[in-house]
């Protein structure tokens, strides 16, 4: 920066004196050269006036003197002009030139010419004027190149007075005086400057610093500063302006300030984010911390706003204002929860707006805040009860309407109503409730409604019919309400209404189940009763009367003495006994005893007794007085006829054992007996046959052979019958069994006969464990297996199948075959004993073999039955239960 | 070589069933010699003849349906005896009670065996009791 520029940036105070300064030392210079400048003129212009003055007081003077008596006076004259300043010389020349009088004594009467000849530029000069103007007049002129001024006056006589004046003393004189004024100037007006500067510093630069400084302080923020300068000066009126400006200023800030306060005091928080990378919050007012968060956390980073938003909103908020940041409006609410730091969940609702640069760019969102758990909650609470209200109004066991009361059509129901009318929802709002209440129920109900009307009352309560859609009546118990419109004016009616159908329905049965049980106390001559020892208060049931003989409407008898009165005085005793024994035990009991004679014939009673402790202290004792005097006399009857009874069992018994036993010994004696011969006749046939052969011919040998074939039908009859008597006799041994070896043994012993017909067995049976007899059961299966390879058709192999199935009763076994089958009208019939479908040349057999069967299942405890068609086969079913 | 053998007792009453039983074993041509007991009171008297010195039997055919000493006291008698206790003893007999046999295995019976009525049957139990009986049975030490 150039020293100029440096300059004009200085201070003005420092400036302002500086430049004043200049201005005056140039100014005091000028004069200065100016005056140095017109010196000579000015001094050379005096000196010559005064010269001129001083030859023309001369010239007069000594013109006077113009005889030459007088040449001392002239000298004298001419001598006083040396008293002259700066007369260096001075001539009086004669008109010849020579010289009169001078200063030097020694000039006197020597020619002028000579004196100036020393001189040579004066006589240059002399020569010069002299030779150029008219010597009339006084003249002074400036002898060129010298300091010297040339006078010359004429005098009378041709004389002339020349004086030559010296010029440099007054110069010097002159320049002097210059020089000093010049310096006295300089130092007045640096002076001046001085005081100047002082007075400006005083008074304008100090206010102006101070003007500065408390703008400073301003601009600093402290609006409280003020400049307090006076005055009408411009300071004084930028600073008063300032002044105002801060005062403005600082009353604005407040009303900013007691706006925040008035945001932070409010429930509201406001939060500025800026649009950068994750959205940092750039402004939280105080009211955060009511969630538990200091403002500055959010503002740092510390805690991330996005990181308090519940997760299950967050994305419903990013797609909302990602919509908003697209399309708009920048003024929108959104709801959703943030965790406060207690780590609970607040409602908050977010009045956003959205700030944008020119370009529509978003820049940045304010929000405002709003806790609104409570209204949240509340909403959430009264939308609940809301809905309480609804299910409470649908809950499916009382009927609830709103009906208008002038109309009398309802305006509102519920399904239990619906369900209880047996209309529907749309069918109700048409109807009246009076149309469908049959009389008298009708006018007992207006009569009510009237005076709800009329405001004698607030509501009622009636038991009434209502008519069903099917035409059914149904019982009901309504209670309605009156809801009045604030000038007392009926404005509608609610109502509940509850089937009691069922609950009347009960209460006639109860009451037919009271009659019937009365009825039957009479039927079974039993009566009942109650005596509470502390209030002494005794009932009788209406039986008890009749069974003491004891007038009804006497009522029951005093206390517990009143009825002991009515007990036989033989019985008392056993009575009390008995009372005392279940005081003591507290079981009931009981005993037999009679009523008083003086009460009428004898009468036997069967006495229950039990008591109970009342609450309050003090018993209940209660009983039933059975009538048993007929069966009383029936038991003397009865013992006699038992012992007649017995003794004919006895004989019975004896008969019974008797025949049993004979029955044993026929059976015994069938098996010894009765195939002893038939052993003999089979052997001896069979011998005979063998070797006898020659001698008999061919219709001998077939009778024998018939014998034989008789003998063998007989002994497997016998064979069988005994099998049969046996299973009906023998003691079962139930033991576990297992089947499979067992369907094995029995398949083996029919080998022989599977074999000889080529027949197909499958056994499919699950293995298991029965509990059965082990002969019973090889028995049944036996017969049934023999059954299947017997009862073949014509020309076919036996099929058989033995299975078994599980059923919820128990285990079945089955025995199939493709056999001929039978028809299942004899179904009962085949399990008989000697019963045959079958002829017995087509089919050999006893006719014993399904009975055995069935004697042995049964024996068990099993069940046997048979599915068949004739020629589709049969099956045999056995069950056992587990 | 046939009086080697030891013989079959057989106890029976029955004078048919005796004569087809002997009728039965001679027809299978068995070398054993029979002995004939005709009721419980002979077959016990041969306790002495064994004890004399006669060839013990290789088994006992005992019926049960005797008169005066019945074959389960038999049965009993033998079953209880120190030393022929150990004789085989199978009960050939018409009943099929449940009481006779019970009873007689609890006596200590060796077999049990009802008498067939067919004649060609019979035949083939008195060719299986002297097969295993006399042949394949080893004998006990008496």
């Amino acid at each position: 920066m150039s020293l100029a520029r440096r300059l004009l940036f200085l201070p003005g105070r420092w400036l302002a004196p500086l430049m004043l300064a200049v201005f005056a030392l140039l100014a005091v210079g000028v004069s200065y050269l100016i005056q140095s400048s017109e010196l000579d003129a000015s001094v050379q212009e005096q000196e010559t006036r005064r010269l001129r003055e001083r030859l023309s007081v001369e010239q007069s003077r000594l013109s006077l003197q113009s005889d030459n008596a007088r040449t001392q006076l002239v000298r004298r004259l001419v001598g006083g002009m040396g008293l002259y300043v700066g007369m260096r010389s001075v001539y009086l020349v004669g008109r010849d030139g020579a010289v009169q009088a001078s200063l030097t004594r020694s000039d006197i009467g020597r020619d002028i010419s000579l004196v100036l000849g020393a001189w040579p530029d004066l006589a240059r000069a002399m020569s010069t004027r002299e030779h150029s103007q008219a010597p009339m007049g006084i003249d002074v002129w400036r002898v060129d190149g010298a300091d010297w001024l040339l006078g010359s006056a004429p005098l009378t006589d041709g004389r002339r007075l020349l004086a030559v004046m010296d010029l440099s003393y007054p110069l010097a004189q002159r320049q002097a005086a210059i020089n000093s004024q010049a310096l006295r100037d300089g130092l007045l007006l640096l002076a001046l400057v001085a005081g100047l500067a002082g007075v400006m510093h005083l008074v304008w630069f100090r206010r102006a610093n101070r003007l500065m400084n408390t703008l400073a302080r301003m601009g600093e923020g402290q609006l409280d500063a003020r400049t307090g300068l006076v005055g009408g000066d411009e300071l004084a009126r930028i600073a008063a302006e300032a002044d105002r400006m801060a005062l403005r200023l600082q009353s604005q800030q407040a009303q900013i300030r007691q706006l925040a306060d008035l945001v932070d005091r409010s429930p509201v928080v406001v939060v500025e984010w800026r649009n950068a990378p994750g959205w940092p919050v750039t402004y939280v007012s105080r009211g955060v911390s009511q969630w538990g968060y200091r403002p500055q956390d959010l503002m740092n980073g510390v805690i991330r706003y996005a990181d308090l938003i519940h997760a299950d909103d967050v994305n419903r908020i990013n797609a909302e204002v990602e919509h908003y940041f697209r399309h708009g409006p920048d003024d929108y609410r959104q709801e959703y929860r943030l965790r406060n730091a207690n780590g609970e969940w607040v409602w908050v609702e977010d009045r956003t707006t959205l700030r944008r640069d020119e370009h529509g760019e978003v820049v940045g969102i304010s929000g405002i805040l709003l806790d609104v758990t409570a209204q949240k909650m509340a909403e959430l609470a009264q939308r609940e009860q809301a809905e309480m209200l609804r299910l409470f109004y649908e809950l499916p066991f009382i009927g609830m309407a709103i009906s208008a009361p002038d109309t009398r059509r309802w305006l509102q129901v519920n399904d239990r109503l619906c369900e209880i009318l047996g209309y529907s929802r749309d069918q109700l709002l048409t109807m009246t409730w009076s149309e469908m209440t049959p009389q008298p129920d009708l006018d007992q109900n207006l009569l009510l409604l009237e005076q709800v009307k009329a405001g004698m009352r607030d509501g009622y309560q009636m038991t009434k019919r209502f008519l069903r859609r099917d035409g059914h009546v149904v019982y009901t118990e309504i209670e309605v309400r009156a809801v009045r419109k604030p000038d007392g004016t009926l404005h509608r009616l609610f109502a509940t209404v509850q089937d009691v159908t069922e609950r009347r329905l009960a209460n006639e049965a109860l009451r037919e189940q009271k009659d019937m049980l009365e009825q039957a106390e009479v039927m079974a001559g039993l009566g009942s009763w109650s005596h509470d020892t502390r209030s002494q208060d005794t009932w009788w049931s209406t039986q008890m009367y009749r069974n003491i003989g004891r007038d009804l409407a006497m009522g029951p008898p005093q206390g517990l003495a009143g009825c002991l009165a009515c007990v036989h005085p033989d019985d008392r005793r056993s009575l009390l006994t008995t009372m005392r024994a279940i005081d003591r035990s507290g079981q009931s009991d009981t005993l037999t005893l009679r009523r008083h004679p003086d009460l009428g014939p004898a009468r036997w009673f069967r006495a229950r007794l039990e008591h109970h402790p009342l609450p309050g202290g003090g018993w209940c004792w209660r009983g039933t007085l059975l009538d048993i005097t007929a069966l009383q006399e029936a038991k003397s009857e009865l013992e006699r006829s038992n012992a007649e009874l017995e003794v004919r069992v006895k004989e019975r018994t004896q008969q019974l054992s008797l025949a049993n036993r004979e029955l044993e010994a026929f059976t015994y004696t069938v098996s010894h007996d009765l195939k002893a011969p038939l052993r003999g006749i089979d052997g001896y046939s069979q011998l005979l046959a063998e070797e006898y052969a020659p001698q008999l011919d061919e219709t001998g040998q077939a009778y024998v052979a018939r014998v034989r074939h008789g003998v063998q039908q007989m002994g497997a009859l016998i064979a069988d019958l005994l099998d049969y008597s046996r299973m009906e006799r023998r003691t079962m041994d139930l033991q576990p069994l297992e089947l499979i070896p067992l369907i094995r043994r029995v398949l083996d012993e029919n080998s022989a006969d599977i074999e000889r017909t080529g027949a197909s067995v499958s056994v499919c049976v699950s293995p298991m464990v029965l509990r059965l007899d082990r002969e019973g059961l090889a028995v049944a299966l036996r017969n049934l297996v023999s059954n299947a390879l017997k009862f073949t058709k014509p020309g076919q192999v036996p099929i058989i199948d033995i299975g078994s199935t599980e059923t919820e009763s128990g285990h079945v076994l089955w025995v199939r075959d493709q056999g001929v089958g039978f028809d299942m009208k004899y179904h009962d019939r085949i399990f008989g004993i000697f019963q045959r479908l079958q002829r017995s040349e087509d089919y050999a057999g006893t006719g014993v073999g399904l009975a055995l069967v069935a004697k042995a299942v049964q024996r068990m405890g099993g069940r046997v039955w048979a599915e068949s068609q004739p020629g589709q086969g049969a099956t045999f079913y056995m069950e056992f239960s587990r | 070589m046939s009086t080697s053998l030891p013989p079959i007792l057989l106890v029976e009453d029955n004078p048919m069933d005796l004569d087809l039983t002997l009728r039965a074993f001679n027809k299978r041509r068995f070398i054993n010699a029979i002995e004939v007991a005709r009721d419980g009171e002979e077959a016990l008297a041969y306790i002495a003849r064994w004890d004399a010195g006669e060839p013990v039997p290789a088994v006992i055919l005992l019926d049960i349906n005797m008169p005066k000493v019945n074959g389960l006291e038999v049965l009993d008698r033998l079953k209880h005896h120190p030393v022929y206790r150990r004789i085989p003893v199978v009960v050939l007999t018409s009943s099929r009670e449940d009481r006779d046999l019970a009873a007689a295995y609890d006596l200590g019976v060796n077999s049990y065996i009802e008498k067939p009525v067919s004649f060609n049957k019979f035949m083939e139990v008195a060719d299986q009791i002297e097969l295993y009986w006399c042949v394949t049975n080893q004998r006990g030490l008496t």
